[in-house]
């Protein structure tokens, strides 16, 4: 299995976890948080996917019209509409 | 694809070292639970005048989803032992008040509540999760520490109390004034 | 749920059950059940409609487990495109079912199309120690012509206090498709070489690595790495590509345009990479997302997702008002052309070829707006609009009179989702 592009994923790769690093090490951006201090983070709006029966619908949709599908997590059921 | 998953893996790496949170460390088993006083719903509560009780400590918070589903057990402790030496404090680490008190307006209560916004108790008692139910001996050592509220564990944890329960009381009461 | 009732209710079921035998452990307490119920509405400009009702069950059981179950139902009709390029001229093609369809000078060749899906998904979900979790799940979709089975597990590990979450995933689906009028031979005379194969297969497998970091008390962000690998039957059996000639005019075979059934290739790898956050505004949320996709057929996509949870204060509790801007952008697979040259495609004999629009280079945006009312006594009701535009690159860039038509058209789509939940 080969990609013809390699290079396009690695230009991208390389300055995202850069970014990642720099966020992390900076001080004011990272701090960790006790587990009596998540209040907001415990609000159902702070979830990867807060109503996962609409996102459902939604990835049905882009997969259905777009190439690229998957990323967030596995599963989902699929069809024969790509 | 080899170097992308080597790239990766130097990115969880990176993340598992930068996480590790910084934290203090817990209050040890058997030794003096860490003494406070902390607004209470009317009065001022302090762990000290509980002395020569058994204490069941229990950080709640309105956001943690078990921590509700403990609120009955915690009021049906509080009914059956408290003639027989037992405190259930609950102990609220709500930023604002408006929302603990939102939250007792739904679940009823009549054990003694106290109020940590700034969560100085919950970290000197280095909360390992929410909720944590620490159980304090009738000489105030700290013997227990629980975390999470699961039905099964119920049992158990009703019959550690009981034994705290029936151990003696300090033979000599602990002088108010030395 | 209140511990009383709970344990009232095991010691009751205990009992029923030692009177009635083994048949009473189905008698189940409801405690907890979420239903969600959600339709969407979808019309494609011109093209297809969508009808999709979905039900989904929650609940909870003792131990943290969860199970759920989801069942949809799509009713799709309408046109779809049969991969033939527009052109100046009338044109008539003929279906697999023998019915002959005409498309005007200038539009996008389509043949109208109905069916239906049935789509069943099972979800379990339960804690292996405090900090260790497993989800399984199993999906099933039927469609008429259409077949997909698959399964899926993942783990959750969460570490450094719950400050980071360690999850790896798997999932395998195989699907089976059975066209009408059996399989065709890739890049033979357009739906005029039945291989005498009645059904094709397809095996998709994907793995996952991600972690979830809380950044700070505001902040969630969460970075996943994909491999997929698909092989199997990948094409179109009812799309076919145009032959042009050097005027940019479908070559004509006995009054026929000339077309070539689409071949892609029997096996794809992909590759993803996502950044998800969520960042805790003071009273709203934002999400925004990024995802890198690319696939060795050539696709490369960039997708990007934001999403704002705006909560108004309103002393309205569940009153929400969400818009969301989606855009995406990808680079055309290497099989991919709106049409060939006839001279071209004898002299190369390309070993794959399709005009499917969804392997073009393309923009699509999309715009939501989703309001969620206040929380009422017997549940919550949500309600969301959304526009999509798709727009695509002319490549290969277009011959003779093909300057004067518009080979790949926009795709417009109006969509509108119902939402309605309770909890028992």
């Amino acid at each position: 299995m080969s990609f013809q592009s390699k290079s396009a994923a690695r230009r991208l790769l390389l300055p995202l976890l850069a970014l990642w690093a720099a966020l992390l090490s900076t001080g004011c951006l990272y701090a960790p948080v006790q587990p009596w201090e998540r209040d907001l983070l415990a609000e159902p709006e702070m979830l990867p996917a807060p109503d996962p029966l609409e996102t459902s619908l939604d990835e049905h949709v882009y997969f259905s019209k777009e190439t690229a599908h998957g990323g967030a997590g596995v599963g989902g059921g699929g069809c024969g509409c790509n | 694809m080899t170097s992308l998953l080597r790239r990766a893996g130097l990115a969880l790496a990176l993340l598992v070292g930068l996480s590790s949170g910084s934290r203090a460390a817990a209050p040890a088993l058997n030794e003096a639970a860490p003494l406070f006083t902390l607004p209470g719903k009317s009065a001022p509560v302090a762990l000290q005048a509980l002395r020569g009780r058994v204490v069941l400590l229990d950080f709640w918070a309105s956001w943690c989803v078990p921590c509700a589903q403990s609120f009955p057990w915690l009021e049906g402790l509080h009914q059956r032992w408290q003639g027989d030496g037992l405190t259930v404090l609950g102990v609220n680490v709500d930023k604002q008040r408006k929302r603990a008190d939102a939250f007792l307006a739904l679940h009823a209560t009549t054990f003694p509540v106290a109020f940590d916004p700034e969560g100085k108790v919950a970290a000197a008692y280095a909360l390992p999760g929410m909720p944590t139910t620490c159980l304090i001996d009738r000489q105030g050592r700290l013997r227990r520490v629980h975390t999470g509220f699961r039905a099964e564990e119920v049992l158990e944890v009703e019959a550690f109390i009981k034994s705290l329960l029936d151990e003696a009381p300090p033979a000599v009461p602990t002088p108010e004034h030395p | 749920m209140q511990l009383n009732t709970l344990k009232g209710a095991a010691l009751l079921g205990a009992a029923v059950a030692r009177l009635l035998g083994p048949q009473a452990a189905l008698a189940v307490d409801l405690t907890g059940l979420e239903v969600e119920q959600a339709t969407l509405i979808y019309q494609e400009q011109g093209r297809i409609g969508v009808v999709e009702p979905v039900l989904q069950l929650r609940m909870p059981l003792a131990g943290e487990k969860k199970l759920g179950l989801r069942y949809g139902f799509d009713a799709m009709s309408g046109a779809s495109p049969n991969g033939a390029t527009p052109t100046v001229t009338h044109q008539t093609f003929t279906s697999p079912s023998g019915q002959r369809y005409s498309t005007a000078s200038g539009d996008l060749p389509v043949r109208s199309f109905r069916d239906q899906r049935h789509a069943l998904a099972l979800d379990w979900e339960q804690p292996l120690t405090r900090t260790l979790g497993l989800n399984a799940g199993l999906n099933a979709s039927f469609e008429t012509d259409y077949r997909s089975l698959g399964v899926s597990l993942s783990l959750r590990q969460d570490l450094n206090q719950r400050l980071g979450t360690l999850t790896v995933g798997a999932s395998v689906s195989e699907d089976q498709l059975k066209p009408k009028g059996g399989l065709q031979e890739g890049l033979g005379s357009y739906q005029d070489s039945p291989t005498g194969v009645s059904s094709g297969a397809k095996h998709i497998q994907d793995a996952l690595v991600g972690w979830t970091q809380i950044m700070n008390r505001r902040w969630l962000s969460q970075v996943n790495v994909g491999l997929g690998w698909d092989a199997g039957f990948m094409s179109d059996p009812y799309k076919g590509v145009t032959l042009v000639d050097s005027q940019g005019q479908p070559v004509m075979v006995a009054s026929r345009s000339r077309m070539v059934n689409e071949r892609r290739p029997a096996t794809r790898a992909r590759r993803t990479l996502y950044w998800g956050n969520a960042v805790h505004l003071g009273r709203d949320v934002l999400h925004a997302d990024y995802r890198l996709y690319q696939d060795d057929g050539g696709v490369k996509a960039h997708t990007v997702d934001l999403q704002y949870w705006w909560k108004p204060q309103s002393g309205m509790p569940g009153l929400r008002l969400r818009p969301q801007l989606r855009f995406s952008r990808q680079s055309k697979a290497d099989c991919y052309a709106h049409s060939m040259l006839a001279t071209t495609f004898d002299a190369t004999q390309p070993a794959y070829l399709s005009s499917d629009s969804r392997l073009a280079a393309n923009s699509s945006w999309t715009f939501s707006l989703r309001l969620d009312l206040p929380e009422a006594e017997w549940g919550h009701l949500w309600v969301k609009p959304t526009y999509m535009l798709q727009r695509f690159d002319l490549d290969p860039a277009p011959v003779g009179v093909q300057g004067d038509i518009d080979l790949v058209p926009d795709l417009k789509v109006w969509m509108l989702t119902l939402g309605i939940g309770t909890r028992l």
